[in-house]
């Protein structure tokens, strides 16, 4: 008897389909996994071996092969174990194969026979190409974000067997684990005081996409800014917030509820992270790295310049495409990664490089410090800005700051006006585009101009400030060129990269 | 080189040897008895013989045959040729390697020699008083003496090598007085290693530009690197050959202190360049005067009046170089008479009176003037296209 259960195995943030074949046949009596099974998976027949037996059910007799079919893939995780048991069900002739026509497995096998959590439910449940999908109970609420599939949770293999012969129910979506709640409740700008500077870079960035490097001293309010972007950002879209759901599900992060987030993420990894966790990589399984698990949202490095030299470049064609594309001996996989990227750094090792004359560091040490933010990294900060301690006034005014609510509106008007021109926001819009899409004033111009002819500014820099001024030009919600006024502080709002680079603006 | 200068560097190249070990092996015996004793374990001030078989005729053929390689001479107290103003230090060091144009070395006696000694961690006002300082004095035919340490050191020899692109021979001009060709001011470096050895790393060029032109001088052989309690003796050095320091720009912590001490106590005058009050960098300065220990320098007219009012300077000396003229060309702001080409008059108005010399970030500006960062972004930008602000760094000055 032969039989064939659809499942899949997870790729980087994908799934990819796997049938899982059994076959049993009169000789010696023997299992084999074959088809590049890892330790986890070859670990199934000793689960599922205990999980029948435990369940009621008999342990065949017979030998039996397990093939996991396209056999040439590795495939890695305990998500199988479910589609094997199923299959020796089917191959010993325990379950009537037309019960589970149509249907796909998922789920890792306790030794009583229940069902537990997998990682990346959500791009499994979505590749397969049946319409009915088993899943754990405890995966239940997460695969039921997949569009378009009829999902049903079971808590045991008993339960799926029983519920599969229609003498028991399954388990209802929503009703084995709380429903998925948003907590995350980013804080407000209003508890920002003064920072007039700061505040509006982090509002630029938000409204036009553009990369932000924040530069002061220790206490100067560089985390304070940036935990608040991601709030400054419009909601999700649909389209998007399935996108963030599937690398959340990949690498196990949905558990804790929210699994259609509606808010962008904010990821703010520890200066110690190593490239791959960074980027995303792993031998066998391709883990999605913190480039990717800020996808839609905020990627914020405090302390850049502690960060590995090594890290720090992997990151420039991720920020160039959008995508990052891992490729190891056996696998390979193309991981979305478009995040604002939010850097923080002290001018100097001392951090007070700001204040001229209170600084005690050499030359020497600055350049070292400085040395290891490669230029490539730091070209792609259209936005870079120094912050000072807060004036002692305005830490015990009390009168709050411009509120997250007002200021996000103001951002979701100059996003709407750059959807309008057909780009996601002013920071992608091609430089052959600009002419067209970024008209200037006269004024405008001539204040270019005299920058660009004193060498203060170069052909690249050009670009960038231009759409910085569009992005301005749209909160200002002003007319259709960009006036002299939104150039200005695009200049100023990118002045401070000259304490982390002399050799051009 | 002869042998006796040979035998005396061969002592002050001991494995852990000190000034005053050196001065104590040196007493009472010709460098060549004292070196010839010491490697025999007969000395009297090593009772231990710590140094038996260091100091024979083998090693002090591998240190002449080195000085010769890299240039250098040894100088020896007592002996022709070793500084006399450095020789009135009760203090001076036994034993000097020289390298660079070691012929200037006698000229030293009669060039006005000033120290500017500066924090290695300087602002960019203290770099900018310390070229300027430095340029001034060579135009004036006056010395400097310093240390060729980061920040305040490098940047007065810098300033001083400006005005003679034309190597090696910097300070040789026409005196506007006299019409004669002076070559008396040169520049001087005392550092902590050997006088070959460039220091810090990456100072290179300006290494060779004052090697090319002037003295270096070390108590340290050619090939050893600096250890650190030298600096502090090197301070001490400085001092001795000067005439009168300048401090530019001192932590209260600062080594250059230490210059400027040594200076107070062998009764030469000490100036000092004041700073913003709230500037770390010049605190050291500021106290300086404050207690009554540093004259007030701000700039080289003052420098040069500090020069006539040392008592110890003979009258013996070309005063003609010293009454030079010095035309300080003062900075200053026509501020608010250039035109404006649109943008907010009373904004630029504001914004032009909170521009000073101290820099101040665009937030500063924008919070000092209570506007919104576009309009104050705009008008900092007209103003540096009129040449009336400058940034730097992202902060901003007046020009």
């Amino acid at each position: 008897m032969i039989a064939n259960v659809p499942s899949a195995i997870l790729l980087g943030v994908d799934g990819s389909p796997v049938s899982v074949e059994v076959h049993a046949s009169n000789g010696v009596p023997g299992f084999s996994i074959v088809g590049l099974p890892d330790a986890a998976v070859r670990e199934s027949r000793d689960r599922v071996r205990a999980a029948l037996l435990t369940s009621g059910f008999k342990w065949s007799s017979k030998r039996v092969t397990v093939n996991l079919a396209p056999s040439a893939v590795r495939k890695a995780g305990a998500a199988l174990d479910l589609p094997i048991a199923m299959g020796m069900l089917i191959a010993s002739e325990q379950i009537d194969p037309e019960a589970v026509t149509g249907c796909a497995f998922f789920g890792e096998l306790g030794l009583d026979g229940s069902l537990r959590y997998f990682p990346g439910v959500i791009p499994l449940v979505d590749v397969v190409g049946t319409p009915k999908v088993v899943v754990p109970a405890v995966c239940l609420d997460e695969a039921s974000v997949v569009p378009a599939k009829e999902v049903y949770g079971a808590t045991s293999l008993r339960q799926v067997v029983d519920a599969l012969n229609g003498g028991g129910g399954w388990v209802l979506p929503g009703s084995s684990s709380t429903p998925g709640q948003e907590h995350e409740d980013f804080p407000d700008l209003a508890d920002v005081r003064g920072q007039p500077v700061g505040r509006r870079a982090v509002e630029v960035a938000a409204a036009g996409g553009h990369h932000l490097l924040l530069i002061g001293p220790p206490g100067s309010g560089k985390t304070m800014l940036a935990t608040r972007l991601p709030g400054l950002l419009p909601p999700l879209t649909f389209d998007e917030s399935l996108s963030v759901a599937r690398i959340r599900s990949a690498s196990a992060l949905s558990q804790d509820g929210a699994y259609l987030p509606s808010r962008p993420p904010f990821r703010a990894p520890h200066h110690s992270a190593t490239a791959v966790s960074i980027v995303g990589g792993g031998s066998t399984w391709l883990r999605p790295g913190e480039i990717s698990l800020a996808h839609r949202g905020v990627l914020f490095m405090d302390e850049l310049g502690e960060f590995d030299r090594a890290v720090l470049d992997s990151l420039r064609e991720p920020l160039e495409e959008g995508v990052v594309r891992i490729s190891r001996v056996r696998v390979s996989a193309v991981l979305p990664a478009r995040f604002l990227l939010v850097a923080a750094t002290n001018p100097c090792p001392c951090g007070e490089g700001m204040t001229p004359g209170s600084c005690r560091c050499t030359p020497r040490m600055r350049e070292r410090y400085l040395a290891r933010l490669s230029g490539p990294l730091l070209d792609r900060f259209d936005l870079s800005v120094s912050l000072a301690k807060p004036q002692v006034d305005d830490l015990l005014c009390m009168v709050p700051g411009e509120s997250t609510e007002r200021v996000a509106s103001r951002v979701a008007a100059a996003r709407d006006r750059a959807h309008e021109r057909g780009v996601s926001c002013n920071a992608v819009i091609p430089s052959w585009a600009l002419d067209q899409l970024a008209p200037m004033s006269p004024d405008a111009l001539s204040l270019i101009e005299r920058r660009l002819r004193s060498g203060v500014l170069s052909a690249r820099g050009m670009d960038r400030i231009r759409r910085v001024a569009l992005t301005i030009a749209d909160l200002a919600q002003d007319g259709a060129l960009i006036g002299a006024e939104h150039v200005a502080e695009a200049l100023q709002l990118r002045a401070a990269r000259s304490i982390v680079r002399t050799d051009e603006r | 080189m002869d042998e006796t200068r040979v035998a005396a560097g061969a002592l002050a190249s001991l494995p852990g040897i000190t000034p005053a070990r050196l001065k104590m092996l040196m007493g009472g015996f010709d460098p060549e008895e004292a070196a010839e004793r010491v490697n025999g374990g007969r000395h009297p001030a090593d009772p231990q013989g710590r140094w038996i078989g260091l100091c024979g005729r083998d090693r002090m053929a591998v240190l002449g045959e080195r000085c010769l390689e890299s240039a250098v001479d040894v100088q020896v107290l007592g002996m022709d040729g070793y500084p006399p103003s450095l020789s009135n230090d009760p203090m001076a060091p036994a034993v000097i390697f020289v390298g660079g144009r070691k012929e200037r070395l006698g000229d030293l006696a009669n060039a006005s020699m000033v120290c500017t000694v500066g924090t290695r961690a300087a602002s960019p006002y203290g770099m900018k008083v310390a070229y300027e300082l430095g340029k001034e004095l060579a135009t004036a035919g006056i010395s400097v003496v310093s240390g060729l340490a980061d920040g305040i050191d490098s940047a007065a020899h810098r300033g001083f090598l400006a005005p003679f692109p034309d190597m090696p021979s910097p300070a040789t001009g026409i005196s506007a007085h006299t019409g004669h060709i002076f070559h008396t001011a040169f520049p001087v470096a005392v550092v902590a290693g050997g006088p070959d050895v460039a220091y810090p790393r990456g100072s290179g060029d300006l290494f060779d530009a004052v090697w090319d032109a002037g003295v270096i001088i070390s108590e340290v052989p050619p090939g050893v690197k600096a250890q650190r309690w030298r600096f502090v003796a090197r301070n001490r050095i400085m001092a001795a050959l000067s005439d009168i320091v300048i401090v530019v720009e001192s932590h209260t912590s600062g080594g250059s202190l230490h210059t400027a001490g040594y200076a107070l106590r062998q009764g030469k005058p000490v100036g000092a360049v004041p700073g913003p009050i709230n500037s770390s960098a010049s605190s050291g300065c500021n106290e300086l005067i404050q207690s009554g220990k540093a004259r007030l320098v701000r700039g080289t007219a003052d420098v040069v009046s500090l020069l006539e009012a040392d008592p110890s300077v003979s009258g013996s000396r070309d005063k003609s170089k010293k009454k030079k003229k010095i035309v300080v060309v003062q900075s200053g702001g026509a501020a608010g008479e250039a035109s404006c080409h649109g943008g907010d008059q009373d904004l630029r108005f504001i914004v032009l009176g909170q521009l000073g010399f101290q820099p101040l970030t665009l937030e500063e500006v924008v919070v000092l003037s209570g506007r919104p960062v576009g309009k104050v972004s705009l008008c900092l930008e007209l103003l540096a296209d009129e040449g009336l602000a400058r940034e730097q760094a992202g902060s901003w000055t007046r020009c």
